[in-house]
């Protein structure tokens, strides 16, 4: 297991993948810095700020890109053509899936660090008030939990995705869907059982409005949910698609467009 | 031209695009629904709320991010499966087909307003109200989703003139779609900054949902006075977005006609 996911590392190394995921850690933190320009007249402290980049990351735009990123290192043992080859080592589709996700799991880690190095960096350029070494890590651990939590609110997606080829887009799409709808819930009392959101009750998250206190409980109940339905969407995971090419060997037709398909 | 915008939509049926399209669509009513149906929508009830928050919050997320994927599709095909060199030896010049992947683009668009109204009158029906206003309702789904439309052009271009893939796209598209958003709904309407003064007069998002607010907020209320001053014509937001709309389709055109010629 532990060389499937150094070997997840080595693979990582070279997707240009990665360099959209720091786009994205970038991008949000300057949206956020846009938004505090905007509402001026309100201070901005570390905490402040931190706060709002992470709300920011979690209901726009992390959901789906760390589904965009799992989803597009899973389909690419396929567009590479590489699947049938792992499968023959023999590694089944199973453990590769749960290599992958471990090692999407690292780096979700690791953007989270980048998002903090980018708003700490922004915070300095901006000259605003109020930092504190001690805040700074609080800021960086929150980070890094909350990134993983809404990883693992996605999990069920990527997982379900991956196991057809082409049809992580979609989910892309849906989870981007699902990450917005986590500000209209958190809006209406249901922050703890949203799966989204329910992580912004465990890392102590302070938007300064709403009450801060939710219910440590049925949040971990909701992440634990996603978390049994992961692991037996992973423990039922098999490549769908090998079916299908078997049936499409009858058809050469066919076949020649799948692959064209696949190789975009 | 008709029989080129057939054949880019019997292209995209082999990507069930228009199922794709049509769910999308069906996703945010449902959450809206269970919104009304705790009854915390200002003072619609029923399928007026339903529909009200699907014209100001759904749509303009979901159609540009929907759009943006399927545009992407559209114009990377031919690069795909390099079959751009056989449409221009038959010849079909670059330019029609570019206008015909807008058509295409735009239809769908349509069939994405005919599906949030009907989805709508659904969630409408199970929150137990009345369907009252129907025309009128579908004439503003109609033209919110034109303007969506348009306003997902010039991402188009980034789209065209990048070339990269599909990745690239999409995440661009989330980014605009956001950023769009956020403008609109992000305290367009406390800001003194005139660089936010000027972005908000300019970006679709805002603009349209400046003409939204007209429709949608009721007179009276307390947020009625504090919008009422940026309140803009339905004839200025489409003039804005069809002079941005018209500007990146004629950049689109070009970058388009330059490939591979």
């Amino acid at each position: 297991m532990v060389s499937i996911i150094k070997t997840e590392f080595y693979k990582m190394k070279r997707y240009s993948v990665i360099w959209i995921g720091v786009a994205t850690m970038l991008t949000v933190v300057l949206l956020s810095r846009f938004m505090a320009t905007a509402s001026d007249g309100a201070s901005h402290t570390l905490i402040n700020f931190s706060s709002s980049v992470i709300w920011n990351n979690l209901v726009l735009i992390y959901p789906a890109t760390i589904t965009l990123i799992a989803g597009y290192i899973i389909d690419r043992e396929r567009t590479d053509d590489t699947l049938k080859n792992i499968l023959t080592i023999p590694v089944s589709f199973r453990k590769m899936l749960i290599g992958k996700l471990i090692a999407v799991g690292c780096m979700a880690i690791a953007l989270s660090v980048i998002e903090f190095v980018f708003t700490i960096m922004v915070f300095f350029a901006s000259s605003f008030p109020g930092f504190s070494v001690g805040v700074a890590v609080n800021v960086l651990l929150q980070m890094i939990g909350i990134n993983l939590i809404s990883y693992i609110a996605v999990m069920p997606i990527i997982t379900f995705t991956a196991q057809r080829s082409g049809s992580f887009m979609p989910g892309v799409g849906f989870a981007f869907f699902y990450g917005f709808v986590g500000m209209m819930a958190s809006g209406h009392g249901l922050r703890d059982l949203y799966p989204i959101t329910a992580g912004l009750t465990l890392i102590g998250y302070q938007d300064g409005s709403g009450d801060p206190t939710g219910n440590i409980f049925l949040s971990i109940v909701s992440i634990f949910f996603m978390l049994v339905v992961t692991s037996i969407l992973v423990s039922m995971a098999r490549n769908r698609e090998a079916k299908t090419i078997k049936k499409k060997k009858n058809n050469s037709g066919k076949m020649i467009h799948k692959r064209n398909h696949g190789a975009r | 031209m008709l029989k080129l915008i057939q054949c880019e939509m019997r292209k995209l049926k082999r990507k069930h695009f228009v199922s794709f399209v049509v769910f999308a669509a069906l996703l945010f009513p449902i959450p809206f629904t269970t919104l009304v149906l705790a009854g915390s929508v200002g003072n619609f009830t029923g399928f007026e709320a339903v529909f009200g928050l699907l014209a100001t919050m759904g749509m303009p997320i979901m159609l540009p991010a929907v759009l943006g994927i399927i545009a992407a599709m559209l114009f990377f095909m031919e690069r795909d499966n390099d079959t751009l060199k056989n449409l221009r030896t038959i010849p079909v010049s670059p330019i029609k087909i570019a206008t015909a992947k807008i058509a295409v683009l735009y239809i769908l668009g349509l069939i994405f307003a005919v599906a949030t109204m009907l989805s709508s009158m659904v969630g409408g029906l199970i929150a137990g109200s009345e369907l009252t206003n129907i025309g009128e309702n579908f004439g503003i789904a109609i033209i919110t989703t034109l303007l969506y439309t348009t306003s997902i052009l010039p991402v188009v271009i980034a789209i065209v003139g990048f070339n990269r893939s599909y990745i690239f796209s999409v995440i661009l598209t989330f980014f605009y779609t956001m950023f769009d958003f956020m403008l609109a709904y992000g305290g367009m309407f406390a800001t003194t900054d005139p660089m936010m003064r000027l972005l908000t007069s300019i970006m679709p998002a805002p603009i349209i949902y400046r003409w939204q607010a007209t429709q949608f907020v009721d007179p009276g209320t307390p947020a009625y006075s504090v919008m009422e001053p940026y309140f803009l014509p339905l004839w200025l937001v489409v003039l804005t977005v069809v002079i941005i709309g018209g500007l990146s389709y004629l950049a689109i055109v070009r970058i388009y006609s330059k490939r591979e010629s």
